[in-house]
């Protein structure tokens, strides 16, 4: 059983950095690497988007593993991902073919799916959406967060590479713990433990100085080549937070804080499919400038896991059409209050069928008591319409994008787009009703390999 | 006295909430903020109706203070409907005088 194992957080998103998975790799003295290609609001973008229609996953991925694989396979590093979006079956085929053109052979990948809950949804589907105003004939897709088991299992198996469909993402840096350490996954207090170790890696650089400096205030170094965080646990929990060797950014307890606190509610329950965990339980010490020590107030960690898993159902609503135009020039916000009205009245003269329709104006203000704004300053509009139909968002989008030629004298440039609107809704099942299922790919021998 | 000279606002969001994870300086920063950040001037400051839910955390060990605002976000980043606007509020949270 290990004594010590080095988690590194290689990306935080789909369109996250690939260097600070290879610098992490390369430079960081890691055992595992897990990477966050899935936020919440990736999952709309993954349905609709034409780049993952046809594979219905990270469009980034044999990209992404290129640059990663063949580091990590001379590093003896593990690779853990959520991938596979709507496709992890797919996507570890892809990462297996991956592996073979680089010639990796004899890796095994792993892969883990079932967060697949559409079917159940749909047979049951107002005990999960009835009270949130959205209609099954919407419904896209149903997606459950997997926890950490599934991955074990993988590993145990014998797993270099794990891909995974929706997963917690904490479960991606909690299963090596778990798979190392030989924790049981009732052992709420460690179980706690590593998901909270989790939830700090899970975003990548928002832990080590990203989204931190101010213009004025806490200069982070070397910004245009930020490491991720990597967590240094020892199974007794000691555990020490840095960066890879040679990165930008900074180990420091204020972002680390600010991470621990990210996007979540009731510290003392900071629910996940593995564990209720206790935020409350973790204290930062900055031992030196490049570590920063965790402090365990001493607390329970983590509690009995919740009985039910959070899912998301994704529900087509139609159509945005979005226009953006540059209105150069001291007058801008004047112009953006002469088109407010005549793109209004124009969609009354279309009758077009939209729901809605709203105007953003960024830029330099309207000019006070007769003093113009210098020359240079300028603004950007923003018109966005709602449909039902695609054809009345474009309608709507052309006409937007066209107003800057026909309409005021103030002609800028300008771009325009319709995209499909998705309601992204959270609600609950009965554990016992989603079946994780797991599986594994080896990567055939140079000798089988086709051309 | 503002917000900024005792704390740093970071904000994030889950669908139509708008999260701030905020980062006191010390103890009786986050005393201060705590005693400063009421539902209320919170509500106020990023334009939520009067009867919008708050919720508000303390998090001791670390001396953070966690605020969540429901319904603000109108359909939130990934529905593509409204700009952006976590970053512009967590600015103007910033701004709050603290006496």
């Amino acid at each position: 059983m290990a004594e010590r194992v080095s988690l590194a957080s290689g990306s935080a998103g789909s369109r996250d950095r690939i260097d600070v998975g290879v610098d992490a790799i390369e430079h960081g003295a890691v055992d595992y690497i897990a990477f966050d290609v899935m936020a919440e609001q990736t999952l709309p973008g993954q349905v609709t988007s034409e780049e993952s229609e046809a594979t219905g996953y990270d469009p980034l991925l044999a990209q992404r593993m290129r640059a990663v694989l063949p580091a990590a396979h001379r590093h003896g590093v593990k690779v853990l991902g959520n991938f596979g979006a709507l496709n992890p079956k797919g996507a570890a085929r892809e990462v297996a073919a991956e592996c073979a053109r680089l010639g990796l052979h004899g890796t095994k990948v792993g892969v883990v799916s079932g967060d697949d809950v559409t079917a159940l949804v749909r047979e049951d589907f107002d005990t999960y959406f009835g009270d949130q105003g959205v209609d099954p004939e919407n419904l896209l897709t149903a997606k459950a967060y997997l926890g950490a088991p599934p991955i074990v299992e993988c590993l145990e198996q014998g797993a270099d590479i794990v891909v995974t469909g929706r997963v917690a993402d904490s479960s991606l840096y909690l299963a090596p713990l778990m798979y190392e350490f030989g924790w049981d996954e009732t052992d709420w207090d460690r179980i706690g433990a590593g998901a909270i170790i989790g939830h700090v890696l899970e975003c990548g650089a928002l832990a080590t100085g990203a989204n931190w400096q101010n213009l004025d205030a806490r200069p982070v170094p070397r910004l245009e080549r930020i490491g991720g965080p990597i967590a240094d646990v020892t199974k007794d929990l000691k555990v020490d937070f840095r960066r890879a060797q040679n990165t930008g950014g900074v180990t420091a307890v204020a972002n680390l804080s600010a991470q621990l606190m990210h996007e979540i509610n009731d510290p003392a329950h900071y629910l996940t499919p593995d564990v209720d965990a206790n935020l409350l339980s973790i204290g930062f010490t900055q031992r030196d400038g490049e570590t920063v020590e965790v402090r365990w107030t001493g607390d329970p960690r983590g509690h009995v896991r919740p009985e039910k898993l959070k899912i998301l159902g994704a529900f087509a609503d139609g159509y945005i059409g979005e226009v953006i135009l540059f209105l150069p020039g001291p007058r801008a916000a004047e112009h953006a209050e002469f088109i407010e009205p005549l793109v209004r009245a124009r969609m009354e003269h279309l009758a077009l069928p939209l729901e809605r329709l709203r105007f953003d104006y960024v830029g330099s203000p309207k000019a006070q008591n007769g003093v113009p704004e210098p020359p240079g300053a300028g603004g950007v509009l923003r018109i966005a319409a709602k449909a039902q139909t695609q054809e009345a968002a474009r309608e709507f989008a052309r006409f937007g994008e066209y107003v800057i030629v026909m309409g005021p004298m103030a002609l800028g440039e300008r771009r325009w787009s319709v995209k499909p609107a998705m309601n992204v809704v959270a609600a609950f099942m009965d554990r016992a009703l989603v079946e994780p299922q797991i599986e594994t790919i080896d990567v055939p021998a140079a000798a089988a390999v086709a051309s | 006295m503002k917000v900024r000279d005792l704390a740093v606002v970071r904000p994030g969001d889950k669908s139509d909430n708008c999260h701030f994870a905020i980062v006191a300086n010390d103890e009786a920063a986050s005393d201060k903020l705590w005693m400063t950040l009421t539902p209320d001037t919170v509500r106020a400051v990023v334009g939520a109706a009067p009867d919008a839910e708050v919720e508000r955390y303390r998090l001791p060990a670390i001396n953070g203070i966690v605020i969540v605002v429901h319904d603000v976000l109108e359909g939130g980043a990934g529905y593509g409907w409204a700009l952006e606007k976590r970053y512009p509020l967590a600015e103007q949270m910033m701004e709050i005088p603290v006496p």
